[in-house]
């Protein structure tokens, strides 16, 4: 019972970071009404300003008062840069697109710090005192008490400022009606970049305050937005105290569940503690709150309707795809080795971002899960295939079934949640699925596992086939030709979704989910369809990355490189086939990538700042992406052409144009 | 899609390599070294290098059987492959460049290979899966290829070797990437951690006289993979073990010291880096926990002695090299020596894997002059390092690739111990030892 006592208030400490960054997220979201998910990289970014100030890592050492006000300053000037930049430009958007935007900023400082500062995590030295105190006959740190203290004044110093000050009357009218915030003379604008500082400044100080307690690195301090949405969804993205206690009870939970890991009664993963218990919980307590709670964020009544980018009728489909099979298939013949596994590498991009283009694209969901599932499937086929020894194309088949089911049966429990809320559990569930079961030897294995080559009637069609490229290297051609495949017929059926009436039906719950019931559409029969689809299309992808590789391992389908993948898909086009050609065209090893690296030398971070920027350009200035701008360029020169304007006035024809 | 910097890769790739080699700061200048738990117990004399003179290599002439002078330009070079992981959010791009200046010391004072000079073809992986297997294509699919060597290849190991798969024999001085240890026709020098991790069993057992050990590890694949190693060899040994793991991020380490039962154990094994073998040595502190402390020499680092005030925790370190900063190491001073005189600079020198890729390239020299430069192939170069018994330099005296039937690949399994005295000062505590048996 001591023990437990013990690390209950060892929690006490990562609880109150967790709760601090809480606090930042339901104040952003309630100035502006977007979920940010780059609270916890404000933290970073001051956590390491301090570090950077106190080290002398620019030349020179501040002392702990004006280095703490010189971290300060950097969180809010990321929130302003923040607000001005990005929120404000999407204010007008749509919930999805802002939490994209969001995450846009989340990779651009990520990419930021490991530009300036390096990869070497960093360990913060401590404002607070350092001593232990010793209680019950036991050894406590005491700034455990000293940061729970300060959180916990920070929360009801906010609390009264939204209570009783103008400012927050003013918050409280703008996050319920805009409109009528706006009639009554607010500033919807002000209001917004007021509270983004004060999420700004909270994160900030709790990053440099709770540094010592987890290290400085570009990872740590940003995933810690995790748990804290969830603290922020038992808050119902509104109560201060409630978002406070939660994320503080979440850091203590973890706490005792890892004492409880240790003890020898509980289970192990081949003797070592079972991974990802702490990732579990949050999942798990994610799940609860939404149940408690309500599957729905709190809607607010914006000023402007919000846009969703748009999903034209494919007019064409063999004949590009025909067009750009035969291009391919002489480009694996005829490429060098490394530009035709960067042209194999980006055609599995593309599929599985096919998979998000029906969920996110055509249903309006964003599932973080995507490439979780892909590596389930890789997983599994490898358990089949070279444990099993079930034969191609069983093998990928089962594995396909499998991942598929999974994500159905997500899907089927998250039929509640939608929009953003199924964007953040799903993140929960990707950080959880990554940690406690990739990681655990007895499904995946941080060692990887390997995937025979897939054979048929005797026949290799993997990388190692004997038919080489003109440079007699490998990857054999014969794979790529496998692959281009499913890619054509993947996308040629993602295509062909759109003009059916399943793919008009999931347009309509895309676009209002409570008109589209109204219409006689069955929408959980659309949702679990979606679902269903996009795991099947996300777990092919899977197995394809397994059998390119001849192994499957963990560190290839994390959830920070789904996020990532999400963003890429944005930049594409997330609604369009042709967005999700380009998309995978920039994905990691692909031939964009691929090209960088072996012309200019352009690889790593730099790749991860272009994503991160260009997200936000995108979301801001071309929301239907890079395959949507292409779209309306092809449009505008139809419209231009004689034929089109033949008995129309000058005038008309503008009209028609613009 | 990018391919994250992802702090725990740095981890592994540092973890699976910590008990292996030294690392670079060991001659950090601070002025306050931790007591150095444990040291009473360790003999003297016990310290001492009793490898024969003729298996510490100070004679890299002798050694690669060449001729003195340089190569001969007019001759077809001689390509080995390379491949590391540098460039990105992780890497130790001193390893190439240890790499390049042996082959420079080969061509300019050994003679090259047989009179040929030798030459890199170099493939790097920075961040993701992919490049791996690009590097295998790559190395694969150049003729010229006969044989491959590494250096840090702890990230893209699993599809380089799916795409070698034996084809061309590969030499690494240490097998950092999880699927290493196994892969076809690789050999290890410097071995991996399943089999290093046994002396420390040794240790507990003979020079500390321990019943009971604490392991205390980082929750990253490599540092899992070495516990687990740790925890085998201490209970071969006889000893009780508790181990203990704990999250990359934290540095407040007082609940995973205390959960691993530490004030009660007779010896603590931590297993981190960085910021963990801070945050260990000071939980460590601040539950006055005086036994002796074994630790890898990850924990070397600078910003480990930064973290505690400005020297490095005076704890016994287990080390399958020579310390590069072991000034009474003959062949320590050999390296520092000749690799100054191929270019490489003090700072890279100390570095991890800079003398790692020297010593690999090395070993390549003396394999291809035993080979001969007419006869050099896939299949002859691979027979030769199948019969390499050692001296490996700044290594130990002898190697038996092959001898593990799940590890192919490792060749070595022994280690020596060193106790840090502060203020940069390290002396020998053991000879080489082996696992129990």
């Amino acid at each position: 019972m001591e023990q437990i006592l013990l690390f209950a208030v060892l929690g006490l400490g990562q609880g109150a970071l967790i709760a601090g960054i809480a606090l930042g997220v339901v104040v952003t979201y309630r100035g502006s009404g977007i979920i940010n998910l780059s609270t916890g990289a404000v933290a970073m970014a001051s956590a390491y300003a301090f570090w950077s100030l106190t080290t002398g890592f620019f030349g020179f050492t501040l002392p702990v008062g004006p280095a703490l006000a010189g971290a300060l300053a950097v969180a809010l000037a990321v929130g302003v840069l923040t607000e001005v930049a990005v929120f404000r430009p999407l204010r007008t958007s749509s919930p999805l697109a802002k939490l994209a935007g969001s995450l846009g900023v989340l990779l651009t400082m990520q990419a930021g710090v490991l530009l300036i500062f390096g990869t070497q995590p960093q360990q913060a030295p401590s404002i607070l005192p350092t001593g232990t105190t010793t209680a019950l006959g036991l050894t406590i740190p005491s700034d455990r008490f000293v940061l729970t203290g300060l959180v916990v004044a920070i929360a009801l110093a906010l609390g009264a400022v939204y209570r009783w000050s103008r400012f927050g009357l003013a918050t409280r009218a703008a996050s319920e009606n805009e409109q009528a915030a706006l009639l009554a003379g607010l500033s919807p604008n002000g209001v917004s970049l007021a509270n983004t500082l004060l999420a700004a400044l909270v994160a900030g100080l709790l990053g440099v305050l709770a540094a010592p307690i987890v290290q400085v690195d570009s990872i740590t301090l940003p995933l810690q937005v995790v748990p804290a949405l969830a603290a922020a969804l038992f808050a119902g993205f509104t109560s201060l105290w409630v978002a406070c206690t939660a994320g503080v009870l979440i850091g203590v939970s973890q706490s005792i569940l890892y004492y409880l890991s240790t003890q020898s009664w509980f289970p192990t993963d081949n003797g070592n503690a079972m991974p990802g218990l702490q990732q579990l919980l949050v999942f798990a307590l994610m799940v609860v709150a939404l149940y408690v709670r309500g599957a729905s964020l709190p809607r607010r009544g914006d000023a402007v309707e919000q846009r969703l980018p748009a999903v034209p009728l494919p007019d064409r489909l063999l004949r590009p795809a025909s067009v750009a099979a035969a291009v391919a298939v002489v480009a694996l013949v005829v490429l060098p080795f490394d530009f035709r596994q960067a042209l194999t590498n980006s055609m599995i991009g593309m599929v599985i971002v096919l998979s998000y283009v029906v969920i996110t694209g055509y249903v309006g969901q964003i599932s973080v899960m995507q490439l979780a599932l892909s590596g389930t499937a890789g997983f599994v086929l490898s358990h089949l295939s070279a444990g099993w020894g079930v034969p191609f194309p069983f093998s990928a088949l089962g594995a396909v079934l499998v991942a598929t089911l999974l994500g159905v049966g997500a899907g089927v429990s998250a039929l509640r949640v939608r929009g953003v809320s199924l964007a953040v559990v799903t993140l929960a569930a990707a950080l959880a699925v990554e940690q406690a079961l990739f990681n655990n030897t007895s499904f995946g294995g941080t060692a990887g596992v390997s995937v025979p080559p897939p054979t048929l009637f005797g026949v290799d069609l993997g990388p190692k086939a004997d038919f080489r490229g003109l440079d007699g290297n490998e990857p054999s051609p014969l794979f790529g030709f496998l692959v281009l495949a499913v890619t054509v017929a993947l996308g040629l059926y993602v295509a062909h979704l759109r003009r059916t009436g399943l793919g008009r039906r999931m347009l309509a719950v895309r676009s209002n989910e409570r008109a589209a019931a109204a219409a006689g559409i069955d929408v959980r029969a659309v949702k679990i369809t979606a679902f269903a689809i996009s795991s099947f299309i996300a777990s092919v992808a899977g197995t394809l990355y397994g059998y390119n590789f001849g192994s499957v391992s963990a560190a290839r389908f994390t959830a920070l490189a789904a996020l990532g993948l999400i963003g890429f898909a944005y930049i594409g086009g997330i609604t369009r086939v042709s967005g999700a050609l380009a998309a995978g065209l920039m994905s990691t090893g692909a031939l964009l990538p691929h090209a960088l690296d072996k012309w200019f030398g352009i690889k790593g971070t730099w790749a991860l700042l272009f994503g991160g920027v260009s997200l936000v350009v995108t979301l801001v200035a071309n929301p239907d992406g890079i395959a949507g701008a292409a779209h309306r360029r092809r449009t505008a020169k139809k419209a231009n052409s004689p034929e089109v304007f033949r008995g129309f006035t000058p005038v008309e024809a503008k009209e028609v144009v613009s | 899609m990018p391919a994250f910097p992802r702090s725990r890769t740095v981890g592994l790739a540092c973890a699976v390599m910590a008990p292996l080699l030294a690392v670079t700061a060991c001659g950090a200048t601070g002025t306050s070294a931790t007591g150095p738990a444990g040291a009473s117990q360790t003999a003297s004399s016990a310290g001492a290098d009793s490898r024969p003179s003729s298996a510490v290599v100070t004679d890299y002439l002798g050694y690669v059987g060449g001729k003195a002078g340089a190569a001969d330009a007019g001759l077809a070079p001689i390509t080995l492959g390379w491949v590391n992981v540098e460039g990105g959010p992780a890497g130790n791009p001193e390893a190439t460049l240890g790499a390049h200046a042996a082959v420079k010391y080969v061509n300019d004072k050994l003679g090259g290979i047989g009179g040929h000079p030798l030459e890199l073809n170099v493939c790097t992986v920075a961040s993701a899966e992919e490049e791996g297997q690009k590097c295998g294509q790559q190395l694969l699919g150049d003729k010229n290829v006969s044989a491959i060597a590494v250096g840090n290849l702890f990230l893209g190991d699993a599809s380089f070797n799916s795409v070698v798969a034996g084809a061309k024999p590969v030499l690494v001085g240490v097998a950092t990437g999880p699927s290493m240890s196994t892969a076809k026709n690789t050999y290890s020098t410097f071995g991996d951690l399943p089999h290093i991790f046994g002396t420390w069993g040794t240790y507990a057992r003979d020079v500390l006289k321990a019943k009971s050990a604490a392991v205390i590890h980082t929750n990253t694949p490599g540092d899992k993979i070495a516990s687990g190693a740790a925890v085998k060899g201490l209970e071969a040994a006889g000893l009780t073990v508790k181990s203990v793991g704990f999250e990359a991020q934290a540095v407040d380490l007082i609940g995973p010291v205390t959960a691993a039962g530490a004030m009660t154990a007779d010896v603590v094994v931590p297993i981190s880096l960085g910021a963990g073998c801070v945050g260990i040595a000071k939980a460590l502190k601040q539950l006055n926990v005086s036994k002796p402390v074994v630790s890898t020499p990850l924990c070397l680092s600078p910003d480990v002695a930064q973290g505690l005030g400005g020297d490095l925790p005076g704890w016994t370190y287990g080390i399958a090299q020579t310390l590069p900063m072991d000034s009474s190491a003959a062949d320590s001073q050999a390296f520092l020596t000749a690799s100054a005189q191929a270019g490489l600079d003090n700072a890279t020198q100390t570095k991890v894997f800079a003398p790692l890729g020297w010593s690999t390239i090395l070993t390549y020299a003396k394999v291809l002059n035993t080979v001969g430069a007419d006869k050099i192939n896939p299949a002859s170069v691979a027979e030769e390092l199948k019969k390499f018994t050692g001296p490996v330099i700044m290594g130990a005296a002898e190697v038996q690739c092959g001898k593990y039937q799940d590890a192919q690949a490792v060749c070595n399994d022994q280690s020596r111990f060193y106790q840090y005295g502060g203020k940069g000062a390290f002396k020998p505590l053991t000879d080489w030892i082996r696992p129990v048996q």
